[in-house]
C-alpha cells in the first residue's frame, strides 16, 4: 500500500461533478481524499468546458 | 430559539486551506456552537471542533471525521448517537519517550478528570514517517511513509475492543519556518492539517470506526505576538485532549449499502440512525465548495449556505454553477438555518422581492 499525491486537470462535461472526478482519479488509484482547488472558466464563461484543478491523495 | 424540530445540518470548514475562521486551533468552535443552537443538530468534523487543549461538548453536535463525513454525505453510512465510546490510543513509534509520556498523561487526565473511557494503548511497530507538503493551490497536504503500520495498529485496537481511535503521530518540527511564523501570527495555512487529514481518513475508512488525529510536536518558544486563533495549541504539551473528548461521544458509523465495500457489519436502519436524507442544510466557506461532502450534498439538492470566510481557494458557487444561499458571516448563516428550520423561505427575507410573474 502506498499513498500517492495526485494533481490533475479535468475538463468539465455536463452532469454531476462527483462521478466525473472519481472516474478521473480512479486511473491513479483508490481516492482517499480530494478537492477541487481551482476552476478555470470555459469559453464565454460556460460551465461545460471549464477546467477543474483537483488535488488528491490516492491509495496506489 | 426556535420551536421547529431540529434541522440536521452539516458544517464543513476544510482543513489546511487557511480559512480566516476555522483555519487555526478550534477557532470555528463559537460558530459551530451558534449553528448547533440554530439548527438543533449539527454534524461537523474535527478541524472545526479541535482546539488542542481547548474543547467544547454539546449533545447537539456530532463529531465526525472528514472521510466519514464524505461517506455520510454520499449515503453509504449513517450516524448513530452513543452514550460513550471506548477510545483506543494509537501512538506512533516515532514519538520520543518524554513526548510519549506527555500524551499518556493527557489520556490519564481525561480518564480521571472527565470520566472518559480510554484504552487500550497500542504503539505502531515502526515509525509512521509523516511528511508535509503543499499543493499548487497553497492547501496543505501530507504523506505517510508507513501506512501499513498505522492500519495494523488500528486493527489491534479494534480487535481489543476500542470503538473509536485517537491517533498521535510524530510530525516534523519546523519551529524556524516562515510558514509556521505566519500561522502563529494569524496569516498562514496550517501546514500540519493536510497530513493529519490523510492519517485519519485512511484509518477511519479502513476500520469503519470514528477516528481523529493529534500531532506530536516539540513545544514552541514563547511568541508574544501569537494570534488568539492559534493560542489553543500553545497551552500545553499536546493537542490530544480535544481529540479524546470529541471521540468520546462521536456517533457510530453504520454501513447502509449492502454489497458495497463497507457492507461488513451492515445493519438495517434503526429509528435513531441519522441519515443524509434527513439533512436540511450544509454550511461551507464560499470559496471552498469543491470538497467531496459539499458536492455530494449539493448534488442531492440539499440547501447550501455559502459563508464569506476567506481562504487560499476560490472555488465559488459561480465557478461550479451551484445554487447557494449567501451569508456574509456565520451569524447570518445561523439566521438562514433558523429560517429553514421554521419553514420560512430565505427569499422572503431579501429585498427586492421579485414578482412571481
Amino acid at each position: 500500500m502506498r499513498l500517492q499525491p495526485v494533481t490533475l486537470r479535468l475538463q468539465r462535461v455536463p452532469g454531476p461533478l462527483t462521478p466525473q472526478i472519481e472516474r478521473a482519479l480512479a486511473i491513479h488509484g483508490d481516492p482517499l481524499r480530494w478537492a477541487i482547488t481551482a476552476v478555470e472558466p470555459g469559453e464565454e464563461q460556460q460551465l461545460t468546458g471549464s477546467v477543474l484543478l483537483i488535488e488528491a491523495v490516492v491509495l496506489a | 430559539m426556535t420551536a421547529g424540530r431540529p434541522l440536521p445540518t452539516l458544517l464543513v470548514i476544510p482543513t489546511g486551506i487557511g480559512c480566516a475562521l476555522g483555519g487555526y486551533a478550534g477557532d470555528a468552535l463559537p460558530a459551530a456552537r451558534l449553528l448547533a443552537a440554530a439548527s438543533g443538530c449539527l454534524i461537523t468534523h474535527p478541524n472545526v471542533m479541535n482546539g488542542a487543549a481547548l474543547y467544547w461538548t454539546d449533545p447537539r453536535i456530532h463529531y465526525v471525521e472528514g472521510s466519514a463525513l464524505d461517506r455520510f454525505a454520499r449515503g453509504t453510512i449513517g450516524l448513530r448517537p452513543v452514550r460513550r465510546q471506548r477510545v483506543g490510543l494509537l501512538l506512533d513509534a516515532g514519538i520520543e519517550d518524554d513526548l510519549r509520556w506527555r500524551h499518556l498523561q493527557v489520556a490519564e487526565g481525561c480518564r480521571a478528570s472527565l470520566g472518559l473511557e480510554i484504552g487500550p494503548v497500542v504503539t505502531t511497530e515502526a515509525p509512521l514517517d509523516v511528511s508535509l507538503s503543499q499543493g499548487a493551490s497553497g492547501a496543505s497536504w501530507g504523506q505517510l511513509g508507513c501506512p501499513e503500520a498505522l492500519l495494523r495498529a488500528g486493527q489491534q485496537l479494534k480487535a481489543a475492543g476500542a470503538t473509536a481511535i485517537a491517533v498521535v503521530a510524530r510530525f516534523p518540527d519546523d519551529s524556524g519556518s516562515a510558514a509556521l511564523a505566519a500561522y502563529r501570527q494569524g496569516s498562514g495555512v496550517d501546514a500540519l492539517a493536510g497530513a493529519e487529514a490523510v492519517i485519519s481518513h485512511l484509518l477511519s475508512r479502513e476500520l469503519g470506526l470514528p477516528c481523529a488525529h493529534a500531532p506530536a510536536l516539540s513545544a514552541l518558544p514563547l511568541d508574544p505576538a501569537l494570534d488568539p486563533r492559534a493560542a489553543g495549541e500553545e497551552l500545553g504539551y499536546t493537542f490530544l485532549a480535544c481529540v479524546l473528548v470529541g471521540l468520546s461521544r462521536a456517533p457510530d458509523l453504520v454501513p447502509l449499502v449492502p454489497g458495497s465495500s463497507e457492507c461488513r457489519g451492515f445493519q438495517a436502519p434503526a429509528a435513531d440512525l441519522l441519515q443524509i436524507g434527513e439533512v436540511g442544510a450544509v454550511v461551507a466557506p464560499a470559496g471552498a465548495l469543491g470538497g467531496a461532502a459539499v458536492l455530494a450534498c449539493a448534488e442531492r439538492g440539499i440547501p447550501l449556505i455559502a459563508v464569506h470566510n476567506p481562504c487560499v481557494l476560490e472555488v465559488s458557487a459561480e465557478a461550479l454553477g451551484l445554487p447557494v444561499l449567501k451569508a456574509g458571516c456565520y451569524a447570518a448563516a445561523a439566521g438562514l438555518l433558523v429560517a429553514l428550520r421554521e419553514g420560512i423561505s430565505p427569499a422572503a427575507l431579501q429585498r427586492p422581492l421579485a414578482r412571481l410573474v
